[in-house]
Formats: structure tokens, sequence, C-alpha cells
């Protein structure tokens, strides 16, 4: 009976959630040790569409396979680990890719005065931006 | 970055049924009966119909029913909150279904572009494009009030720039070359909101899919808010932030500025002030 009364009380928690479903912002959980973040290039900054951006290759070679685009931040493996000009980074679905090292700066805020930036586990559970 | 000047709109906000009742034993049913009494019942509150009902686009026909077409323009009397009020909200709301396989999911953004004169054709073309019409709306709402606005760099209800306008206006001909027959040629096209219509939903669908391809599985219209308005380059940071994180990070002072963004404004603020511009749509997701 004691079992029933909970799921009872649970269900009814979970259908006043739903029923008062609201949109949630992220928050950083815990930072991703072993990355950096780094800044793509003015050049880079002025992309209005995904695909005038430095892909990001499965593997460090020009020929290698497209995998994505990445954000105006990079998560850079550090220590450093560069192959034939490609760093290693942290895409932000979790998986390893690289991208052409010279399109990588060190890292600031845009407002070029207060801020930082911490390669962060998200309340999602997926990568994000702590600051 | 794509500087802007964007003379929003707040458009009403709203919460949206979004649970079903699950099956259980009776106390689990007494509870939701419970439950039932305890908030607001969204079908008890009465709908006063000032226009003809939604169109209704049927998976399969039924044989006899003849074809009904709603003219253009005609308003959306089933906005997703009836008990909604103006421009107060708060912005809950998971905005209820996502549109899927043509289904229009009602908004407060969705009854403003339908009644303007090109709001049904632009549903027809976010749904040719699989992008659900709620997003669309809910960018025409923040970008211009869904108002065809001329007079600089960004023009038009969506408020894009001419190279990307183009470039979205080939891309989409290139998904779907049904819409070919529906654009008005060249930058002209540019302030004809039902083309402009296709460009936008087209940077709406490329901007999901970037934003997928950074973990987020099923992007709504506030994870792609910030993409629409500055670009890939801080529109998926923006999307991936802390909460607590200032916009000041990711936008420079002239983008700022031009969005009238304070310089102690955090993501989460942004996020907030979003939200209740667009109201109920900003849950909704952006592909049908």
């Amino acid at each position: 009976m004691r079992v029933i009364k909970i799921l009872a009380l649970l269900g009814f928690s979970c259908f006043l959630h739903s029923a008062s479903g609201h949109v949630q912002g992220l928050k950083a959980v815990r930072p991703i040790p072993g990355y950096i973040c780094m800044l793509l290039t003015p050049e880079d900054e002025l992309a209005t569409v995904q695909s005038q951006l430095p892909p990001v290759l499965a593997a460090p070679s020009p020929t290698a396979q497209i995998v994505g685009y990445p954000t105006g931040t990079v998560f850079v493996k550090w220590p450093s680990h560069n192959i034939g000009g490609y760093a290693e980074m942290l895409r932000l679905n979790w998986q390893v890719g690289w991208i052409d090292a010279s399109h990588l700066r060190p890292w600031h805020p845009m407002n070029n005065q207060n801020g930082k930036c911490v390669p962060s586990v998200m309340s999602d559970g997926n990568p994000g931006f702590g600051g | 970055m794509k500087p802007r000047l964007l003379p929003s709109r707040p458009a009403s906000a709203a919460l949206a049924p979004g649970s079903r009742p699950r099956p259980g034993g009776i106390v689990v049913a007494t509870a939701c009966a419970a439950a039932l009494a305890a908030v607001p019942a969204f079908g008890q509150v009465p709908v006063t119909l000032n226009g003809p009902p939604v169109q209704v686009r049927p998976y399969v026909p039924e044989p006899g029913l003849p074809e009904i077409t709603i003219p253009q323009g005609t308003p959306n009397p089933f906005p997703s909150d009836p008990t909604s009020s103006g421009p107060s909200g708060d912005g809950s709301g998971d905005g209820g279904s996502s549109g899927g396989g043509g289904i229009v999911a009602s908004s407060d953004a969705l009854s403003t572009m339908l009644g303007t004169p090109w709001g049904a054709a632009a549903v027809a073309n976010a749904q040719a494009l699989g992008v659900n019409p709620s997003a669309l709306a809910a960018t025409c709402v923040i970008e211009s009030g869904c108002q065809n606005l001329s007079g600089s760099l960004v023009q038009g209800a969506f408020q894009m720039m001419p190279a990307t306008f183009t470039a979205m206006i080939n891309a989409a001909v290139a998904q779907n070359s049904a819409l070919a027959s529906q654009i008005v040629a060249g930058l002209a096209g540019q302030m004809d909101p039902a083309t402009q219509s296709i460009a936008a939903a087209e940077y709406l669908l490329q901007g999901a899919q970037y934003l997928q391809n950074q973990g987020i599985a099923n992007p709504t219209v506030l994870d792609i808010r910030a993409y629409y308005n500055y670009g890939p380059v801080a529109g998926g940071q923006i999307a991936k932030a802390d909460d607590s994180v200032l916009m000041s990070t990711y936008l420079s002072s002239a983008a700022m500025q031009a969005n009238n963004i304070s310089s102690s404004e955090t993501v989460g603020q942004w996020r907030a002030a979003v939200t209740a511009k667009i109201g109920n749509a900003a849950g909704q997701t952006v592909m049908s």
C-alpha cells in the first residue's frame, strides 16, 4: 500500500511538473579536465553560416571525414596534441575531433575585459561553457 | 556576427497543455483527478471563436468530404492557452506538440503571423522545409513584430542580411525545388515576406542541424535564437552556456550595443527576455 502511495505521489508530482512545463537554462556542473578554451580567428568569427567555419575532422588529415563545425570557442586538448598541423579537440557532443591549428588562438572574452571560459559538464550532461 | 537592430514586440505567453493522463491504479487516477481539480483545466476554459478554425491537413483524405480552403490572413482562433491575455506572460510552457508530420503546433506567435496577409504562405513554406511553423512565427515576432521593415542592411519581416537571404533561398530551392514557384526572384524577394519566410525557414533548419551537431538533440526556438541573431560562432556558444555567464563573453561591444544588451546582462537574463518576447513558442522544437 505504501508503495502505491509513493507511486501516486510521484505520478502526481510528474503531472504537475509537466502541466507547468518551463524552459530551463543550463548550469555548469563540473569542469572537464584536460581541455582548455581557444578562439577561432577573427576571420572565422565573421561566418554567418556554418560552412564558412573551419571543419572539424574525424582524423588529423585534410582528407578525413568532416564530422561538424565548431562554435567560436573550441575545447582543445591540453597539454596540446597536434598531429600534422591539426589539434585534437573535444566536440560538444563528447566526440573527439581534429581542427586545423592555424585557425586557433588564445581565448579571451569578446569584451576584452571580464569573463573566463571553463570547459564544463553541463546540467544536461553534455559539454558546455562555464564561466 | 550579424549586428541587428531588433524592434522586438512582446508576445503573450502561456502555459501549454503538456501532460497526458497515464494508466495506473485507482489511487493514481484519484491523484490525477485531484491534480485536475488543483490545476486550471485547460479544456474547461471557454473559447470565443472570432474566425474560422485552423485548417486541418489530414494524412488521408476522408471520402466524400469536400476540400476546405482558409483564406490567407485568417486569424488563428485557437491560441494554445485561451487564458493568456496580452504580453505579460512568463513565457513558460512547452508549447505542446512540435508540429511533426505537417501538424501545425499552435502558439501565440503563430497567431500573430497568421494575422498577416502572407502568414498562411509562410506556414506552408516552413512545412515544406520541415520547420515548425511556430518557430518561424516566433522569429518574425521577435525580429519585426511580423512587420515588413525596410531602411537598413537587414530588412523584411525576418530581418535578414542580403547575402544570407540569397544563400538561404538558393539552399531552400536546392532542398525542395517546388519552392521555386513561390519565390519573388532576386533581392526584391527580400521585401516579399512570403519569399523571405523561405530563406528564414532554411536558416532555422540549418541552425537546428548545426546545434544538433553540437549535442543538442532537438533544438528549441530558444536554443536557436542566438544562432539566428548572431550567427553560428556566438550562437553555438550561447546555446551551450551557463546561465550565469555574461553575454559580453561571446558578443562584441558593437553587437551588444546594436541589440540593446547591457554589459551586465547574463545568458540567463537574455534567455528570460527572449522567452518573454516570443511566449509559448520558446520551448517548441525548431524542426517538425
